[in-house]
């Protein structure tokens, strides 16, 4: 009885996909002068189980493939073949083939057969190599390639020959121009993209992750989203079920049922550390984005032929695993206008007095309620003068006595581009407007800060997670809302002198000589408010992509989490409302859209007042 | 003419005395009128407890109700029929049904039997002329002496009227 093996394959493809991703972060990290042993190890062996995988499923090519690499891995982690620079490059080219064959495998898609007889050859040829005679040299043993090179007579002449060279010459083509005596990498005729030019821009990084990591990987279980997420579902109704309870103990009397209340507060402080717990299951470590952003930058800088080095900082800040999908499109653009227009090139650079060698450091760490991520460079900083020439030309608001912030916002106008060359990486000017978009839709801001010849940092910030936020409850009438505080700038109750009406635009109030339209809910929602008089009642007021406007409200009723609930999910989007949440006493709640609200006010002239 | 194919399988329902297409429906009251669906689509049955206003809805919308930890809308049943409206009471039943992935609710007077109610024993909807729109009724079946509307589910709370909004009155 023959066993369908077609069920396991699923688990071959995520298994094997998070081989090949660790195995390139593992070779991005890898400094040829001085690489840990077990970085070599590792990588062989991650390479070693998916030919053992692809063996068992009949994966041809991929098994070929990768055993051929794994004897190259094999000969460099046993020291008779020494590592060297075009070899890493040579590796990562075989990573993207395997990562290519496995998506064919998974769609069932054909790969080019001449791409990996191609690849083939060339791994099969390295690992065909004699032994160097320099290595040979040290009394024939065969030692870890770093002790050789430590061996300072023969260090220089070794690296003469082998090391690799520090030419930035871009016009390098095919690997054999650049032969090393010893290893004679054949012409390529590579399906991949970017040509294997010599460039050496060394792609350093200094990895906040220790290489101890690499041997610890710690037990884990693999679960599928669904559970998690129904999971952390029941664990928010056992939250509720406990606020009513709650909410029910306080109105007894205290002194009988005192054991009941300890009780009951007891069951408050579990709930909440289970709650805590639960939502921690979600939170994923920001590394999986940081090291894609690796081989990007790596991959970008060889295009642009300038030389980066990457540091990054707090990979091990954890953020919902929702969000960190949605970073990695706004990351990836701000890389590459940091590569593109940020940085210098080596000679401008050096012309300037700075290191030639820019660099690009990614943050991120978690700061109050929210995650901080930052992407800057040491390169020329925004040029405050061209932003405000373009936003001229586009007839964006402006002016020259604006601060140094206010132009920096300028940039995330549609179609922004100061570029004048439009490149298929950066300039096309669709950027930076869909990264702001992005980051709000995410629940997040994004600030700049720039100094001209010093460089340029990128902030984004976001809440830690998706499904909860920060709301102030407030109360219109007989119904409860609620305003995400992120939004709020203040609320106010306004003297008579400061509500004037304005023809055309209704009831404004003013606030430090700015004047801002006041919303009444109970107008647009059709809910009989109690006050009618805004100078009695309060005036929340509320921010969105720099418009402001002030809602008019019965009372605030206080500040807390709550769990977003979606309305669309069995009913339809509503107009002016981001969702839905229980409150204690399990009633829904709205929660405001105030993006949806302003756009009405501001654009539409919806009339409110 | 039935063809010969349906006439043999209604000989055999009778020869085997049940009906192949009979219909379990659960009837509840609205006022002193009797209605039925189709109690696969029935979810659950709720008491009722106080809803959530959506602004700018129609009238038989009710609001927003948390079935456990759910945002379920909830659909006035006399609204929605043009019957006399009442004060919903804590004996007024909600009723939870699933239509086309959606979970919604709807506000009866009280819930009654389920009853089995063969395909035969379901007649028509007689027309009332074009003022009255009868078209979610999908027939008027007879139970004993009862009658009651069977009520096509995916019409009363069908996605094209839930998208409209209503402009609220200045």
């Amino acid at each position: 009885m023959t066993v369908d093996m077609s069920q396991f394959h699923d688990l071959f493809f995520e298994e094997a996909g998070e081989h090949l991703d660790k195995a390139e972060r593992i070779l991005l990290n890898l400094s040829v002068e001085e690489f840990d042993q077990e970085q070599i190890n590792s990588i062989f062996r991650y390479v070693h189980s998916i030919k053992g995988g692809s063996n068992v499923f009949g994966f041809n090519n991929l098994t070929e493939v990768s055993h051929s690499m794994e004897s190259v891995l094999d000969k460099v982690r046993e020291g008779t073949l020494p590592l060297q620079n075009e070899m890493i490059n040579l590796f990562l080219q075989a990573l993207d083939l395997l990562k290519t064959l496995l998506d064919g495998y998974k769609k069932g898609v054909e790969v080019d057969p001449e791409a990996i007889s191609d690849m083939s050859n060339r791994l099969k040829a390295l690992a065909s190599e004699e032994p160097s005679k320099e290595m040979l040299k040290e009394g024939g043993s065969i030692e870890a390639p770093n002790e050789i090179l430590t061996t300072s007579d023969d260090l220089s002449s070794f690296m003469a020959q082998n090391g690799p060279t520090e030419k930035s010459d871009p016009k390098l083509g095919s690997l054999d121009e650049e032969r090393t005596p010893s290893s004679p990498l054949p012409k390529t005729k590579a399906a991949q993209p970017p040509e294997p030019t010599m460039t050496s821009e060394r792609y350093t990084s200094q990895p906040a992750v220790k290489t101890s990591r690499l041997n610890g990987e710690g037990a884990s279980i693999r679960v599928g989203v669904e559970k998690v997420d129904q999971l952390i579902n029941q664990v928010g109704e056992l939250v509720i079920t406990q606020a009513m309870l709650a909410q029910t103990a306080a109105r007894v009397d205290s002194a009988s049922y005192e054991q009941m209340r300890n009780g009951l507060a007891q069951l408050e402080r579990n709930t909440r550390a289970l709650q805590e717990s639960v939502m921690g299951i979600r939170m994923v470590p920001i590394d999986t984005v940081f090291s894609r952003l690796h081989r990007l930058i790596h991959d970008t800088a060889r295009r642009l032929n300038k030389q980066v080095e990457v540091k990054s900082f707090g990979e091990e800040t954890e953020m919902d695993k929702g969000l960190i999908e949605k970073l990695v499109d706004p990351l990836t653009h701000l890389i590459r206008n940091a590569l593109d227009h940020g940085l210098e090139t080596p000679e401008q650079r050096m012309a300037k007095g700075k290191d030639r060698k820019g660099t690009v450091t990614l943050r991120a760490s978690h700061k109050g309620g929210s995650v901080v991520i930052e992407v800057s460079d040491d390169g020329a900083g925004l040029n405050r003068a061209k932003i405000l020439k373009k936003a001229q030309e586009r007839g964006l608001p402006m002016n020259e006595g604006m601060s140094d912030q206010e132009v920096w916002q300028l940039i995330f106008a549609p179609g922004f581009s100061t570029a004048e060359v439009v490149t298929d990486i950066s300039g096309r000017g669709v950027g930076m407007d869909v990264v702001k978009k992005n980051v709000e839709s995410m629940g997040g801001r994004i600030e700049i800060s720039s100094t001209e010849g010093r460089g340029s940092k990128f902030t984004i910030r976001l809440p830690l997670t998706l499904a909860i936020i920060e709301g102030m409850t407030v109360r219109v009438g007989p119904e409860v809302y609620v305003v995400p505080l992120i939004s709020i700038v203040e609320s106010v109750r306004p003297k008579q002198a400061e509500v004037k009406m304005i023809v055309g635009k209704g009831e404004v109030v003013e606030v430090r000589g700015v004047y801002v339209p006041i919303v009444r809910l109970h107008r647009l929602f059709g809910v009989t408010g109690d006050l009618t008089d805004p100078t009695q009642a309060v005036l929340v007021i509320t921010e969105a992509e720099g418009e402001r406007i002030a809602i008019m409200v019965d009372e605030l009723l206080g500040q807390q989490q709550v769990v977003i609930k979606s309305v669309e999910q069995n009913f339809r989007k509503v107009d002016g409302i981001a969702g839905g949440t229980i409150l204690g006493d399990g009633q829904v709640a709205f929660i405001l859209d105030i993006r949806d609200l302003t756009k009405r006010v501001h654009v539409e002239g919806a009339p409110v007042g | 003419m039935a063809t010969e194919a349906e006439m043999t399988a209604a000989i055999h329902d009778q020869q085997m005395g049940f009906s192949t297409d009979g219909c379990q429906y659960l009837t509840f009251t609205l006022g002193e009128e009797y209605y039925g669906i189709d109690i696969l689509r029935v979810q659950e049955i709720k008491g009722y407890t106080a809803v959530t206003r959506i602004p700018n809805t129609p009238e038989y919308i009710k609001g927003v109700l948390n079935l456990r930890g759910t945002i379920v809308p909830i659909v006035d049943l006399r609204a929605k029929f043009g019957m006399q409206r009442i004060d919903y009471t804590r004996f007024s039943v909600i009723i939870v049904v699933v239509v086309k992935e959606r979970v919604m609710g709807m506000i009866v007077d009280a819930v009654s039997d389920v009853l089995n109610i063969p395909k035969k024993e379901i007649q028509p909807t007689p027309q009332f002329g074009a003022s009255v729109d009868v078209s979610f009724i999908s027939g008027i079946g007879k139970c004993g002496d009862k009658l009651v509307a069977l009520l096509d589910i995916d019409q009363i709370l069908s996605l094209e009227e839930m998208e409209q909004t209503v402009a609220v009155a200045r």
